[in-house]
């Protein structure tokens, strides 16, 4: 498989269970070696995660041990900054990702959302300039889901979240085609990709929108 | 108890925690008023000892902490090193105290030529390794059933050295090393008595120590202050439990993994603490987030419940399971020969015990009792595996009853369980003396009271296992068997004992490693001037390092129970587990 993405694009990696595209993610950070080929990072082979790519989990990958504000700074910690500078940069995202007066909370006394908010919290710290997202909203009830994209739709459009590319994967088309500026269809088995088309349906989008439906219908077609 | 209600000590924690403390403290400047008593202790110098003893354990217990992070956190995290370090420990685990009575006096005792600091140094060795191996095994376990996204976040995130061991290493392994640290605290008074008086053949050395203090008040016939010595002992048991190992399970609760969104990680919460000695268990998990471990573990969800003293048990299953069978005996085979080889390599360093260690050669070859002995071993070991059977069918006979009975009736349970816990914490050692007081007048006494021995340190694993296996009876097989009304005795034969038998498994195998410890001390007992003996591996093992001072003897007899130990776990325990486990598993 073969594509570039360009800054300032969402896009959705979209396929069926089982087709490879949580691995391509992980190929795409650096957690795993790819057996044939690479990964350019402007100009650069990846070779080993970087603090320019931040990840949001599925399952969010708290620290149970670690409250909110450890947790969110965790890889500000790793990059060695001092504390009060740390700390400073993590109690701001706190504020932004509106998890504001939890500071102290404990991964435990949260709810699903809640968690969910603290590792995009934890990811953005990082102001990296590529997001990358495995299948970010499916642990959280429909309800919650729908809040929290909203808000990183809110956030992505208003330019005001530092990164400058996000790549989400998901199994659910329709979010895939509701959020994403490009979509990349993936089949199973073999893993490849079978189409890679923009989306280019104005924002904000309508999930009624007959347009919206056309396109999710088609890429169901392309990847069932 | 929960962290957070009032704090680490619960909500009545302050005045709990000062009287022992109290005590504790007062200790110290009665300990000062005291010097060492010269031969025969006397009572005086009992709170000196006490806190000899007690500082004594403190430091093994560091320096046991600091080995298991050190040797378990590169097994864990390392293939190639888990190959290695894993084999190797469970050697070492199996490998009885006095197995490392030599190393400890050559290294320590003779390079220091015999001063108090070297004896000193060998004694905290000594329980060192009585300690150290489970710590070991825990931090290993902890460190493997990470949660895969845990991990994939830490490298994600960029954790490195310091770092990565303080956010995520470290904490992953509190809860275990808790658990585990509390049974290896037990063990490590259990076998007191024998790190404070280090004995090879003639040469002696003693320590101030509570330990000490018992065995000589003991043998010296001054049953009053054994008594009080005892007391202290319980004392210091339960004061060290209230004010450091309660705190510290509470405070550990957060460390626990926990269900995290829909998809589990790795550790169910278990409301009070794990496994005993050594078994491990594993979790069933979802597909994705396997943990990386050898795949030959069989997964089996195992409440157990804790218990707050135990001895510590040499078996260790899941180690014997995840090696391939040519690099454990390459690895036996490689320490064993390292030991003969670092003993003799050691002797001619230091001349003067170059003599004795040929001479004890010498007289495995000439000497006629030294040699006898030798050809005693194949007997003894039979005659100790047939003391274990009887005393195994002595704790079966009792614990099962009693434990299906805990696990169906709550109020026997909330009764019985604080009285067992509170035995089960208490060093069997301790209170051998006035055993052997009362049975060693009767007919067969000796053999009776040894077997009596061995009891005390089989019987506890057993019964707390098979409670744990009582009490979880799934719900749904017991309202099952209700609704279509299964009376009482099928009730026991279709529902309870299929539930029991990996209970049972489990609590037999742990009871086994309990018993082949406590041959050691159940085999040869010293009274006033008298030396009980039967013809046994543990006694052997005790007449080689007491009587004979003969080091090859002692270390032919420590290679000769280890093999037996591990041989029986492989044949016969390893086997009967799997299959239990294949079919009488309940998938909770």
């Amino acid at each position: 498989m073969n594509f570039t993405v360009e800054e300032h694009e969402f896009v959705c990696l979209v396929g069926p269970s089982g087709c490879g595209k949580s691995t391509l993610l992980r190929i795409i950070m650096g957690l795993i070696p790819p057996d044939t080929g690479y990964v350019m990072y402007r100009g650069e082979k990846v070779s080993g995660p970087n603090p320019q790519m931040a990840m949001v989990f599925q399952s969010f990958a708290l620290f149970p041990w670690l409250n909110v504000t450890q947790n969110v700074e965790l890889g500000l910690e790793a990059l060695a900054l001092p504390v009060t500078q740390r700390r400073e940069k993590a109690l701001r995202v706190i504020q932004e990702i509106g998890l504001e007066g939890f500071e102290e909370a404990y991964p435990r006394e949260l709810s699903g959302g809640m968690r969910q908010r603290v590792g995009f919290a934890r990811a953005l710290a990082l102001d990296p300039e590529i997001l990358l997202m495995d299948e970010p909203f499916s642990s959280l009830d429909v309800l919650t889901a729908e809040n929290l994209r909203e808000e990183l739709l809110k956030l992505w459009e208003d330019r005001s979240l530092a990164p400058k590319l996000v790549v989400m994967v998901t199994h659910n088309v329709e979010e895939a085609v509701y959020m994403a500026d490009r979509v990349i269809a993936m089949t199973y088995r073999p893993g490849t990709v079978a189409k890679d088309m923009r989306i280019d349906l104005p924002r904000p989008r309508d999930r009624r929108d007959q347009a919206l439906y056309d396109l999710v219908d088609n890429i169901t077609a392309l990847i069932a | 108890m929960v962290a957070g209600q009032g704090g680490i000590w619960g909500k009545n924690g302050p005045w709990i925690a000062v009287l022992p403390l109290v005590f504790l403290f007062s200790l110290i400047p009665i300990a000062y008023a005291q010097r060492i008593g010269a031969q025969a202790p006397e009572l005086t110098s009992l709170p000196y000892f006490a806190l000899r003893s007690l500082l004594r354990m403190f430091a093994a217990f560091g320096l046991s902490i600091l080995f298991a992070l050190f040797y378990g956190i590169p097994a864990a995290r390392s293939g190639k090193a888990e190959r290695v370090l894993i084999p190797t420990l469970d050697v070492l685990q199996s490998i009885p105290i006095l197995g490392f009575f030599p190393a400890a006096i050559y290294f320590f005792i003779a390079i220091s030529e015999g001063s108090q600091i070297g004896v000193e140094f060998a004694a905290i060795f000594l329980i060192f390794t009585s300690m150290a191996w489970n710590l070991a095994f825990a931090v290993y376990e902890s460190v493997s059933t990470i949660p895969a996204d845990l991990e994939e976040a830490s490298t994600a995130f960029g954790l490195r050295g310091w770092v990565l061991f303080r956010r995520q290493l470290l904490p992953a392994c509190v809860p275990k090393l808790v658990y585990n640290g509390m049974m290896s605290w037990a063990g490590g008074w259990y076998f007191l008595v024998a790190a404070e008086i280090i004995t090879i053949g003639s040469q002696s050395y003693y320590l101030p120590g509570l330990g000490r203090f018992l065995a000589e008040s003991t043998y010296a016939g001054h049953f009053a202050n054994a008594l009080i010595a005892f007391g202290v002992l319980v004392s210091l048991i339960l004061a060290v439990d209230l004010t450091i190992w309660r705190p510290l399970e509470a405070y550990a609760v957060r460390f626990r993994h926990e269900t995290v969104g829909g998809i589990e990680s790795i550790h169910r919460g278990r409301s009070y603490a794990s496994r005993i000695a050594g078994i491990l268990t594993r979790f069933p998990v979802p597909g994705e987030h396997f943990p990386r471990v050898s795949k030959s573990l069989q997964p089996m969800v195992f409440h157990s419940i804790v218990t707050l003293g135990r001895v510590p048990s040499r078996l260790h299953l899941r180690a014997v399971l995840a090696s391939s069978r040519t690099v454990r005996i390459a690895v036996s085979a490689f320490v064993i020969s390292s030991v003969f080889l670092f003993v003799y390599i050691l002797e001619d360093l230091v001349t003067t015990q170059y003599a004795s260690f040929s001479a004890s050669v010498h007289q495995l070859l000439v000497d006629p009792i030294v040699a006898r002995n030798v050809s005693l071993i194949p007997e003894a070991v039979g005659l100790s595996m047939l003391r274990l059977a009887i005393a195994y069918a002595i704790s079966l006979a009792w614990t099962l009853p009693v434990a299906i009975k805990m696990g169906r009736s709550k109020r026997a349970f909330s009764t019985l369980m604080p009285i067992f816990q509170t035995l089960a914490s208490i060093p069997a050692t301790a209170y051998f003396p006035f055993l052997v007081v009362l049975v060693i007048g009767l007919p067969a006494g000796v053999e009776l009271a040894s077997i009596l021995l061995i009891l005390t340190g089989m019987q506890w694993y057993l019964l707390f296992n098979l409670v744990a296996g009582a009490k979880n009876v799934p719900a749904d097989m017991d309202e099952a068997a209700k609704a279509f009304g299964v009376r009482s005795r099928i009730y026991l034969r279709k529902v309870m004992f299929p539930s029991l038998y990996p209970s049972l498994v489990t609590g037999s195998i742990t009871g086994w490693g309990g018993g082949w410890n406590a041959l050691i001390v159940s085999e040869y007992i010293v009274f006033g001037a008298t030396t009980y003996k039967v013809l046994g591996i543990g006694a052997l093992l005790d007449v080689a390092a007491y009587e004979l001072g003969s080091v090859a003897l002692l270390l032919l007899a420590v290679v000769s129970l280890s093999a037996t130990v591990i041989a029986v776990n492989r044949l016969f325990w390893r086997r009967l587990y799997r299959y239990v486990t294949a079919r009488y598993k309940a998938d909770y």
